[in-house]
């Protein structure tokens, strides 16, 4: 497969595609162009002979299709490839013919003022022209008409958007309406402010059924047109906050624009995003009609997830305004909006930072001025447990002295107990010697033998001791006894003294 | 005899000695029986007594050094 050729083939569908106003596939599937770039056609014939190009087709786009074929081999692209000179058509193939050629005339706009309306499942109206009243014949598809959001009355002044093509059925010529445009500010204004009012009635535009825009968004939508400021504005603002931002490009000026919004605003309808913006530059109330299409405000109506606009405006506040969740008038304050909670938290987390910062030096200094306080507490614990001990060290030193003053008082009467036992005991053997000396004395002085030594004598009659005269008579024995024996004595003699 | 003591020995001498207070006549024999029990019982008296002193002597001695410490 070439792929310059089929990178090239699909450009070229995106351009067409937009200038006729229809789907990719409208102009060619994948599958074909895909086949296109497989083989490489390079005539006609080779190029009808791909599935899903007939002749209608190739009338349309063949030439362009050949045209990039050889221009990316560096082949010569001759026309003659095409040539259909002296063909024969049926009526039918040949206003095909005539329709496919017309049909590569690019879609144009035309002013004209409405001379008459039909509406017969579609809309059919004639357009006059003002100068010299030559008139065309239009119509439109009502699904078109349902979206242009204007409704055609005689006499209304308009621009329509189309390509030009013969009806087969009565082989008259008409303008295929694709967009229909009020000119005029006036008509604008007036049709402004009666869908403003019908809507308002409705009441799309109340606050309560407005949803919130979600704090740290992260999934973005984003609809504006792909050239111009607006998207780098919105781009250079919006932060680095993780965005997941799916963009889808779209008019956002003139007759072909609701049909781009429309259909972006449906590509999201299904889509997991968490806000919906919706942006464009500033501009008149001409310039701003896309924004107050009521098919388009009914398709924004219709998400469940918010809306945020950013379009510039003069004067009159565009309609899906009015009913965006939010609402302000620059993409730049869209972004900004969107960053809001994002900047919030990290100010948040920076004020939080700081106060736990600023608390964590409170709880030091709190922890630094309890330490300093158990310090302190100690210290005067350790003096007073020092004081305590001092005292009573002291009251112990007093003990002990007062036990030695004790124990020497103890000793001293212990001392003088004993001397007194001992001076008493000898006093006691003292007198015991002397009661013995008296005992001794006693005896020696009763002693008989010491009196008979001392020459005393004591003398017996029988066994008596005579003490007195009376004892005795005369011529009675008697025995005188001596220190060393008896002398045998007989009284001669008794004289009383 | 030998086994009597100072204080038993001393009574009996104060007994031998009023025994001789309350003679009114001597017996010189018994007499001279309590002065010779008497002689013996002042000589064992006084070997008694001196042991006593002498034990006393040991204890006051042994006293004195133990309250100087």
């Amino acid at each position: 497969m070439n792929q310059e050729v089929l990178k090239r083939l699909r450009n070229w569908r995106e351009q067409k595609a937009r200038l006729e106003n229809c789907e990719l596939y409208r102009v060619f599937q994948n599958k074909t162009i895909e086949d296109i770039a497989m083989l490489l056609p390079k005539t006609k014939n080779e190029l009808l002979a791909i599935k899903g190009i007939r002749e209608k087709k190739f009338q349309k786009y063949g030439k362009d299709v050949l045209a990039i074929i050889h221009n990316c081999l560096g082949t010569k692209f001759s026309e003659d490839n095409t040539s259909e000179e002296g063909k024969t058509y049926t009526v039918s193939d040949y206003l095909d013919n005539v329709n496919s050629k017309l049909s590569t005339i690019e879609s144009c706009k035309v002013k004209g003022e409405v001379s008459s309306v039909n509406f017969k499942g579609h809309l059919y109206f004639s357009l006059k022209d003002k100068n010299d009243e030559s008139i065309l014949r239009c119509f439109m598809w009502a699904n078109d008409y349902k979206m242009c959001g204007v409704e055609v009355k005689e006499g209304m002044e308009l621009t329509i958007h189309g390509t030009p093509e013969i009806y087969k059925p009565r082989g008259d010529f008409s303008f295929r309406t694709s967009a229909v445009e009020l000119v005029g500010e006036g008509a604008l204004k007036r049709a402004y402010e009666e869908l403003k009012n019908k809507l308002q009635t409705e009441g799309l535009f109340e606050e309560s059924r407005k949803k919130p825009i979600p704090d740290y968004p992260r999934k973005i939508g984003l609809i504006t047109s792909r050239d111009g400021a607006v998207i780098s504005d919105f781009m250079s603002n919006i932060g680095r906050f993780g965005y997941k931002i799916t963009f889808m490009d779209s008019r956002v000026e003139g007759i072909m624009a609701v049909k781009d919004l429309i259909k972006a605003v449906k590509y999201f309808q299904d889509k997991p995003v968490d806000v919906l913006a919706i942006i464009r530059g500033g501009g008149s109330l001409e310039s701003l009609q896309a924004f107050n299409n009521e098919a388009l405000i009914r398709e924004v109506a219709n998400l469940n997830f918010p809306v945020i606009c950013g379009i510039g405006h003069d004067k009159d506040v565009p309609l899906l305004s009015f009913l965006a969740d939010s609402a302000v008038s620059t993409p730049t304050a869209v972004a900004q909006t969107l960053n809001e909670s994002w900047e919030n938290a990290i100010h948040k987390v920076k004020h939080c930072e700081q106060n736990i910062v600023a608390s964590f030096d409170g709880m030091i200094m709190d922890s630094r001025n309890k330490f300093e306080k158990v310090i302190i507490q100690i210290k005067e614990f350790h003096s007073r447990i020092f004081r305590i001990f001092e005292q009573h060290e002291h009251s112990i030193k007093n003990y002990l002295v007062m036990i030695k003053n004790s124990i020497m008082h103890t000793k001293e009467r212990l001392r003088s107990i004993a001397n007194s036992i001992l001076i008493d005991y000898r006093n006691n053997l003292n007198d015991i010697n002397r009661l013995i000396d008296n005992m001794q004395k006693t005896i020696n002085m009763n002693n008989p033998e010491r009196q008979l030594k001392l020459g005393y004598s004591i003398v017996f009659s029988g066994r008596k001791i005579i003490k007195n005269t009376e004892q005795v008579k005369v011529g009675d024995n008697i025995n005188v006894k001596v220190s060393d024996g008896e002398i045998k004595s007989k009284v001669k003699n008794i004289s009383k003294n | 005899m030998d086994k009597i003591s100072l204080s038993e020995s001393l009574k009996k001498l104060e007994a031998i000695s009023e025994w001789f207070n309350n003679q009114e006549e001597v017996d010189v024999e018994k007499g001279l029986e309590k002065v010779r029990e008497g002689a013996k019982l002042v000589k064992l008296s006084r070997v008694r007594l001196k042991e006593v002193e002498n034990e006393f002597e040991d204890v006051k001695k042994e006293l004195n050094e133990n309250t100087e410490e």
